[in-house]
C-alpha cells in the first residue's frame, strides 16, 4: 500500500499494526515535499519529525484516536507557532509567529503532524494561485496549468499524494475551486463553525477555514476535530458539534437536490454541460429527486462579492506597515515615507488593486453607491438561497466555469480572473457551508461540481457527496 | 462591457489615502483596470433594495462574546523583536519634521 494515497482510517490502522510508524509515514511525505516540483511548498516542517517521534509513543501506548501520526498540510495563511507564515507575500516573508491558530492547534493536539505550509495567492487573493510571492503551484493533471487559487498548494498536497489532507481557507471560493481543478474534494463550512483565530485576515466577513481531502470521511474526521466554539474568535458559533463521521455512515435519507435555473439556462461552459450530465444521472438514483430553483440574484453575487471583499480588505491590510513586523525598508525620512515605501515593496499587486478597489468603494463619494448597496444585495442573495432551501435540502451547481486553464492565459485580466468564482461566491456572501466534489475528467482534466446546504447542514453535505457517483 | 471612467487623479489619491506609491505606469494600469471592474459592479445599481437591511457578516445568531478578562501573553518578548523593537521600545521615525512642526 502507498501510504501517501490511502485514507486516514487506513493509514490509522496501518499505524496500529506497525505495518509502518508515523515517523516512516511523514519521512515519505517529507521526501515527496523536498522532490516537488509543482513549488507546493512555502515552508517544509523541520519539526515534523519530532512530532512523529511524539505521535508513535501515544500509538504504542494505546491511544485509539485515529488522527494520531497522520500528516497534514497548512495553507500559509494559517499561523504556526514557530513556524514561518508568509501568506505568500514579501510583505511576510521572514515572519515567524508568536502563536498558532486554533485549527491548526485541535489537529497537533490530536496527534497530528504538520508536514509543511503552503503555497497560495498572496493573503489568499486570486483564483489561479499566481499571484503568490514564492512563484506559482503547478496542476499535478498538466503542469502548464494553473490549479486553481487561492490555496492551490493545500490541493495540490492532496492531489499529488503528499498528505492525505490539507487546509486551506475559503473566502470566495478559495477552497472550492482548486478542489475542483485538481480533482479532490473542497469542504467550506458554515460561517462559524471553525475559528478564524490565527487566521491571517483577508475579509473577515467572508473568511473561514476550509478542508481538502479525497473522501468525505476523512472530510468529516478532520471537521469534527477543528469544529465548535472558541473564545478567541467571537464569530465563532457555539453551535453544538456533531458527529459528523457517524452521520455520513448513517443510511442514506431521501435528498432532494435542487438546480438553480441561473446556473444552468442558456449557460455554455464545461460547468452548466456538467450539472445538465448530473441531473440525467442522479434522477435515476434511488433516494434522490431533482427539482429546478431559482436563485434571481445570482446574477449580482460576484459584483456584490467583489466590493464587500475589497473593502473589508482595504480595512485589514491597513496594519501592515512594517512598523511592528513585517517588510522594513530603512532610509526612510519620516513615518508616513516609513509607511508608504514598505507596503509599496511589501505588497504584490493583486493585494494593491484590491486595496485601491476597496479604499475606493469606501470613500466618502461613492460610499452608499458601492459598499452600502453591496451589503443589501447580499442580504437578498441570503434571502435567495433560504427561499430555496424551504423545497430543497441542497443546491446543485458548476464548481467552476472551466476546468484548469494555461498558467498565465487570465493575469493580464483580473475582471476574467475574478469571473472564475462566479459559482462559489454565493454560499461565502451567504455564509452557508458548500463541497466542491470530484465529478470525473474532461479532456483529461478534473472537473467538479459544487453542493451548498443550510447552515449548519455539513453533515448532510458530507453524506450527499459520498453518495453521488462521478458522472463522467 | 465600457468602462467606467475612473480618472488618474483619482487614482492618485485613493493610493495616497491607501498609502501606496504608485508609477506614472502603475496609475494608468490601474485607472484602466478599475475603470473595468467599476463597470462590472455598476450591475449592482440597478437592484431595487429599499427598505432591505445590509448584511455585514454570516455570523448567526449573534456574535458570541467571551468572558471580560485580559489574556497575559506568557512570552512577551517573542512580539518584540528587533529591528522594530528596542527594549520595550518601538524604532520609528519622527512623526514631527521641521517642515511641519
Amino acid at each position: 500500500m502507498n501510504p501517501t494515497a490511502a485514507s486516514i482510517s487506513e493509514l490509522a490502522k496501518g499505524l496500529r499494526s506497525k505495518q509502518y510508524s508515523a515517523v516512516e509515514l511523514i519521512k515519505q511525505s517529507l521526501d515527496a515535499a523536498k522532490q516537488d516540483s509543482l513549488n507546493v511548498f512555502i515552508t517544509v516542517n523541520d519539526a515534523a519529525l519530532e512530532a512523529a517521534r511524539r505521535a508513535d509513543k501515544r500509538i504504542s501506548s494505546g491511544d485509539p484516536d485515529p488522527l494520531i501520526g497522520i500528516p497534514f498540510a497548512v495553507k500559509d495563511v494559517l499561523m504556526t507557532r514557530g513556524l514561518r507564515t508568509t501568506a505568500a507575500s514579501r510583505m511576510l516573508a521572514d515572519f515567524i509567529p508568536s502563536y498558532t491558530a486554533t485549527a491548526v492547534e485541535r489537529l497537533t493536539d490530536r496527534g497530528m503532524v504538520i508536514l509543511g505550509k503552503t503555497n497560495c495567492d498572496e493573503f489568499a487573493m486570486g483564483s489561479s494561485n499566481e499571484n503568490s510571492a514564492f512563484g506559482p503551484v503547478k496542476n499535478p493533471h498538466d503542469e502548464s496549468r494553473v490549479p486553481g487559487g487561492s490555496s492551490g498548494g493545500s490541493a495540490v498536497a492532496v492531489a499529488a499524494g503528499y498528505a492525505p489532507v490539507s487546509l486551506g481557507t475559503d473566502t470566495g471560493g478559495s477552497v472550492r475551486l482548486p478542489a475542483a481543478l485538481c480533482g479532490v474534494v473542497g469542504f467550506r463550512p458554515t460561517y462559524g463553525r471553525i475559528s478564524r483565530y490565527g487566521l491571517i485576515a483577508m475579509a473577515s466577513s467572508l473568511d473561514q477555514v476550509g478542508i481538502f481531502s479525497r473522501n468525505a470521511e476523512d472530510c468529516a474526521l478532520l471537521l469534527e476535530a477543528m469544529a465548535g466554539f472558541d473564545r478567541r474568535d467571537a464569530t465563532s458559533s457555539r453551535e453544538a458539534v456533531p458527529r459528523y463521521r457517524d452521520d455520513i455512515r448513517q443510511p442514506v435519507r431521501p435528498l432532494t437536490i435542487g438546480i438553480p435555473k441561473e446556473y444552468v439556462d442558456d449557460e455554455v461552459g464545461v460547468g452548466a454541460d456538467l450539472v445538465r450530465r448530473a441531473r440525467e444521472r442522479y434522477e435515476q438514483m434511488p433516494n434522490v429527486k431533482l427539482v429546478d430553483v431559482s436563485l434571481p440574484h445570482s446574477a449580482y453575487g460576484l459584483a456584490t462579492y467583489y466590493i464587500c471583499v475589497s473593502s473589508e480588505i482595504s480595512a485589514n491590510l491597513a496594519r501592515y506597515d512594517g512598523l511592528r513586523y513585517g517588510y522594513r525598508e530603512e532610509g526612510a525620512a519620516t513615518l508616513e515615507e516609513l509607511y508608504r515605501t514598505n507596503r509599496t515593496n511589501g505588497l504584490g499587486s493583486e493585494p494593491k488593486r484590491r486595496i485601491l478597489l476597496g479604499t475606493y468603494a469606501l470613500s466618502a463619494g461613492y460610499f452608499d453607491k458601492y459598499y452600502a448597496q453591496a451589503s443589501k444585495v447580499r442580504r437578498l442573495i441570503l434571502q435567495d438561497f433560504e427561499k430555496a432551501f424551504q423545497r430543497v435540502d441542497v443546491l446543485l451547481s458548476p464548481t467552476s466555469p472551466t476546468p484548469a486553464f494555461k498558467l498565465g492565459e487570465r493575469m493580464t485580466d483580473p475582471l476574467l480572473m475574478y469571473l472564475s468564482d462566479l459559482y462559489t461566491v454565493g454560499a461565502s456572501l451567504a455564509g452557508l457551508p458548500a463541497v466542491s466534489y470530484p465529478a470525473g475528467m474532461v479532456s483529461n482534466l478534473p472537473v467538479g461540481l459544487q453542493l451548498t446546504g443550510p447552515a449548519w447542514s455539513e453533515a448532510r453535505l458530507l453524506q450527499a457527496i459520498e453518495y453521488l457517483q462521478p458522472i463522467s | 462591457m465600457s468602462s467606467q471612467p475612473i480618472s488618474e487623479e483619482t487614482v492618485k489619491k485613493i493610493a495616497t489615502l491607501a498609502r501606496l506609491d504608485l508609477t506614472p505606469d502603475e496609475v494608468h494600469a490601474a485607472a484602466g483596470e478599475l475603470g473595468k471592474i467599476l463597470a462590472y459592479v455598476d450591475r449592482l445599481s440597478s437592484v431595487k433594495t429599499g427598505g432591505i437591511e445590509p448584511f455585514h457578516a454570516g455570523a448567526r445568531p449573534l456574535v458570541a462574546l467571551r468572558e471580560d478578562r485580559s489574556d497575559y501573553f506568557k512570552d512577551r518578548e517573542v512580539l518584540l523583536p528587533k529591528p522594530y523593537f528596542e527594549d520595550d521600545l518601538l524604532v520609528t521615525k519622527g512623526v514631527f519634521t521641521k517642515e511641519n512642526q
